[in-house]
Parts: structure tokens; sequence; C-alpha cells
């Protein structure tokens, strides 16, 4: 974990410096030589490339990610302010998911020889087939624009001092991410259970006489569960992704709306700062993922490598 | 697993299952196909030159204007189907850059000591858990927007899963007699990699490159919605639907084909990987 994280905190500095030198953000046409010096200087670009990791390294341990280059504001202060939009959307969105995913799946696995089982196998299907930033606009339009009950997009600029205005303007946000979300999760969640419904262990505990609800709980939800935490550590990192792409459909002013602003107008300690937020919580959310695994999974505690083929073969 | 297993519960197996298998790969190749036949057709024949904005603005489909015009006056269904050839180009490119790294990368480590193999493998694992927006968007940040670049981000980010897999195939065939008698009657490593281990690889990484195919269309969508991928006027997909989000309450239909054409894209290049799946494994008995 710790490993990965010093690894991928490294690969960006390289990339990051691979973008090509931001002193030229920061000029005109009209530059002089002593122009470019000063701004390298202004920048720290001009000292030795090692002395230059030191200190971003010295940064992130302090927790500061530089200045914006259009804002002037502190990257990280920006971060922060605007997590206050992406966590509130990635989680509800990412609880919503799971709540749709969970019986849609186990039904259409369950009961996949009945039309609504079949009904549920197909819109699962759907799931990684769907554009994110397409659901948001037939949902706006057809929530915002056809019936007009709920914003097209925007946050409310006081914050969430106004909770209810707040949330308003999440609905549809949350709404898309989950829907595609879910039915993503859904399908794992299908052939997971598939997979469990398949066992000897159940027709075992069935042939034994417990009732189905039983064996289910008894036996099917305690191995279930254990591959589905991995997919839902993954799945939370491809939520935060997709609220990245969901806030550029609704004006949503948080990480993706920085991130792509930031793309956009070669603002490159702003584009730093997320990539480097993002990546470290997603390194994070597979570290919990994994432990959360382990905790629940004797069998994957004795050795380091059995958790690593067991993944690859599933 | 045993081999009698009969529960309550059956998942199509046997011949169902095999009907099932065929059905996925024939319409998932119809659906695929569709798509193909419009890109190549926009190579040599559109309807109207993309750049031309003679049309009227926003105007309904029509005898002229198949699916009508966007806000510039531009005719929609010559854009739809160079659109179509923009996501076959991306599909076939990046499922390219990501077999062929991978396969590299993979053999290296396939055929590698202990610690080389464990540090590649680490390092893939963290590609893998890395989403593959992101990584785009890093390196279209490096490059500035254009398709390559987005053809490059999106096979770099899935290259780890090709190589994850055909590292193990590896290890799994070198494993096997008939490699020890090939190194005892003299063939060299690139011998072995070339003769046993490629052929074998086949079956193992072609589900996966048709699931990377539609991941990598829409992947790219994503990025074209943003603004990050090919300019106009050869827009894809993502990027039409951008343009038709402003215009959506005048003129729907150009914010619903484009979707449509993307579902209809991935979904075909699923079902075909599921056909596939069920076709090259008469042994898999789990419904996936």
């Amino acid at each position: 974990m710790l490993l990965s994280l010093a690894l991928a905190v490294t690969v960006l500095f390289v990339v990051l410096r691979l973008l090509g030198n931001p002193v030229y953000a920061l000029i005109n046409l009209e530059a002089t030589p002593e122009d470019i010096r000063a701004a390298s200087a202004a920048l720290g670009v001009d000292r030795p490339i090692f002395v230059q990791f030191a200190d971003y390294i010295g940064g992130l341990f302090r927790g500061d990610l530089g200045t914006s280059f259009s804002s002037h504001l502190s990257v990280s202060d920006e971060i922060l302010r605007r997590l206050n939009v992406t966590v509130p959307l990635t989680l509800i969105s990412f609880a919503l998911s799971v709540i749709i995913a969970i019986p849609v799946g186990f039904i259409a696995a369950w009961k996949s020889r009945t039309w609504y089982g079949t009904a549920f196998s197909a819109l699962s299907q759907l799931g990684g087939a769907i554009p994110v930033f397409w659901v948001g606009i037939l949902l706006v339009t057809l929530f915002a624009l056809n019936l007009g009950v709920l914003p097209a997009g925007g946050f409310p600029r006081r914050d969430w001092e106004d909770p209810g205005a707040a949330l308003t303007a999440l609905t549809l946000p949350v709404l898309t991410i989950a829907i595609v979300s879910g039915s993503e999760l859904a399908r794992y969640v299908r052939s997971a259970t598939l997979d469990i419904l398949d066992r000897d262990y159940l027709r075992t505990a069935r042939a034994l006489g417990q009732p189905f609800s039983t064996a289910l709980r008894r036996h099917a939800l305690r191995n279930g569960i254990v591959p589905v935490i991995s997919i839902l550590a993954i799945q939370l990192a491809t939520t935060f992704v997709g609220a990245v792409v969901v806030e550029n459909v609704f004006a949503l002013p948080g990480l993706g709306d920085m991130l792509i602003a930031g793309i956009r107008q070669q603002d490159f300690p702003n584009v730093q700062g997320v990539l480097l937020f993002s990546t470290i919580l997603v390194l994070v959310i597979g570290f919990l993922g994994d432990v959360l695994q382990r905790v629940l999974d004797p069998r994957l505690r004795s050795s380091l490598s059995g958790n690593r083929r067991g993944k690859v073969s599933a | 697993m045993s081999a009698i297993a009969v529960s309550a519960t059956a998942t199509p197996r046997g011949p169902r299952r095999r009907a099932l298998g065929s059905l996925n790969l024939i319409v998932g190749a119809i659906l695929l196909g569709i798509i193909v036949l419009a890109g190549i057709v926009s190579i040599f024949w559109t309807p109207f030159d993309p750049a031309d904005t003679t049309g009227g603005r926003l105007q309904g489909p029509d005898g002229t204007h198949w699916a009508g015009t966007d806000k510039l006056g531009r005719d929609v269904f010559t854009q739809l189907i160079i659109g179509a050839r923009l996501a076959i180009t991306v599909g076939i490119g990046s499922v390219l850059i990501a077999a062929i790294l991978g396969i590299v990368i993979g053999l290296l480590a396939g055929f590698s000591r202990r610690w080389v193999d464990d540090a590649l493998t680490s390092l893939l694992d963290i590609a893998i858990a890395f989403p593959t927006l992101l990584l785009a968007m890093l390196i279209v940040a490096w490059r500035g927007a254009s398709l390559d670049s987005a053809i490059i981000a999106i096979g770099l980010a899935g290259s780890a899963v090709i190589a994850r897999l055909t590292r193990v195939v590896t290890q799994r065939i070198l494993a096997q007699d008939f490699v020890t008698a090939a190194r005892i009657s003299g063939t060299g490593t690139l011998g072995i990699a070339w003769q046993h281990v490629l052929p074998n690889l086949w079956p193992t990484l072609v589900v996966p490159a048709a699931l990377q195919f539609g991941g990598a269309v829409l992947a790219e969508a994503s990025l074209s919605y943003l603004g990050l991928g090919s300019p106009p006027p050869n827009a894809s997909w993502g990027r039409l639907l951008q343009e038709a989000q402003a215009t959506v309450s005048v003129a729907p239909l150009s914010a619903i084909l484009p979707g449509i054409l993307l579902v209809v894209t991935v979904i075909g290049a699923n079902l075909l990987a599921d056909g596939l799946r069920e076709k090259l494994d008469p042994t898999l008995r789990r419904a996936q």
C-alpha cells in the first residue's frame, strides 16, 4: 500500500514534468530571456530536478499542493472547498447504487426463469454500455426541461447553508450516477449469485432440510459477500470518476469541474493537485477493500499471494 | 464443482446454453456490423460535407436531412456516420495498443525471475486499479486534445489487464511438458514465446479484447463530451452529444441518436464477447 502510494506519487511527478514547461503558461509571446528566467525562478523550475522533487514531496506532507496559475489560490484549499460537492455526490450515488444493485442483481439470478428476472438481467446488461453523461442529458431533458420539477444544473452559491437547496441541486446528478453505477454493480451481484446458487454446499444444506432462506443466510451470504466487496471498492472509485464527468453535465462546482477547467486553461498546479488527490483516494479505497475482504474471509489472511491469484481467476 | 450438479435454480447450460452463446454471437455481430458498415460507408460517401453549413438551423428530419441539422446547419446524419468511423477507429486502435503492449509486458513478467515478476505484477495492480478516464485526462493534458491522444491513453489503460492475463497464461504454459521438451531440443526463450505461448494466448485474450473495444468507445465518448477528444467537424458521438445538449429542447433527436448508436456499439461488442466466451470455453458452466 505505502509502496504503491510512493510509486504513484513519483510517477505523477515525472509525468507532470513531461507535460511541458509550466513557465510557458505564465509568459506571453514578447517575453525576453530575462522574463523567462524570472518566471522560472518564481516557479522554482530552474532548480535541479531532485531539489524540486524533494520540495514536492515536502509539500505533500504539509498538504501544500502549490498555487493555481489562474486564480492564484492555494490548490489544496480549492480542493477542500470543492469536496463539499464531490464527496456528497459520490457517497449518496454510491449508496443508492448499492441499494438498487443488490435486489436487482439477486432477483435477476434467483428468478432467472421468470419474466421479471429476465427483464432485470437485460437491464443490468445495459449498465456497462450506457455513457453516464448521456443518461444525465436525458434526465435533464425529462425532469428539468419537460416536467420542470428539478433544476437542470448549478449549485447554490451559499453551499450547504441551505441543505434543501443543495440536495435538490444534487438530485438529478445522483440519479444519473446511481442508474449507471447501480446497473453495472447489479451485473456483478447477478453473476456472484448465479455462482453461489450453483454451489454444492448450498445444495447440501437444502438436502439436509434447511429452508432456502436459512441456507442462503448461513452459507451463501458469507461466501458471496467476499468477491462483491472487492467489486464494491472498485465501483466506489468508478463512482467517483463518474462524479467527475457528471459534474460537467450539471455545471456543479466540484473536483471534476476543477480538473477539466484546469486541463483547458493549462493550469498545471490545479490539474496536478486534483489528479494527485484522486490517485491517493483510489489507492486508499482499494486498500480498504482488501483489508475488509481479509476481515470477512479467513482464508485470505494466511497468504498474500493467495488473494492475488484468487482475483485473477475470478 | 461437480459435473453432475443439478440444482433447482438451474442456469441455462448444455444445449440451451450453447444456443444462447451463438445467439449472443450473432446479435453482437449484427449490431457491431451495422456500425462498422456505416463507418466504412462514411469513408467513401456522406450525404453532405461534414463542414457544410448550408442547411437550415436545427431542422427536423426530412428527405434531404435524414436526421435533421444541428445549430450551425450541418447535416446530423453525416456527422453520425463519421462518428461511427471514429468510434471503430478508437476501438480498434486502442485495443491494438493494449494488446501489443500488454502481451509484451505480460510475456516479460511470465518469463522473468521472481523479483522482476513481482515488481511488474505490483505495477500492473496499481495500473488496473487506476480509473481509465483519469489516466486518459493525464495524457490529454500532456499531449493536447486529439483523437490520437485519446486512443493512446485508452490503449495504455487497457494494456494492464491484458498484461496480467498474458502473465498467467504464460506461466501456465511454461509449466507444461511440451515446453520442457522444446527446451531440451534446443528451442530458445524467444522461440518458445513465439511457437508455444503466443498461439495459446488467443482464447484467453479475445474476450477481454472484445470487452475493451466497447469500453474504449465509451471512454472516448466521455473524453469528447468533456471537450478533450477530437475537435469538429470530424467529431465523435460524445462531442455531438455535448453540442446537442444546449439545444435539446428544440432538437431532441440530435441529443438522442448519438447516444443510441453508442449503446448499440458497446452492447454489440459486449454480446460478441459473451458469445465468444461461451464458444471458446465449452467447459464453462457458470453464467456471467
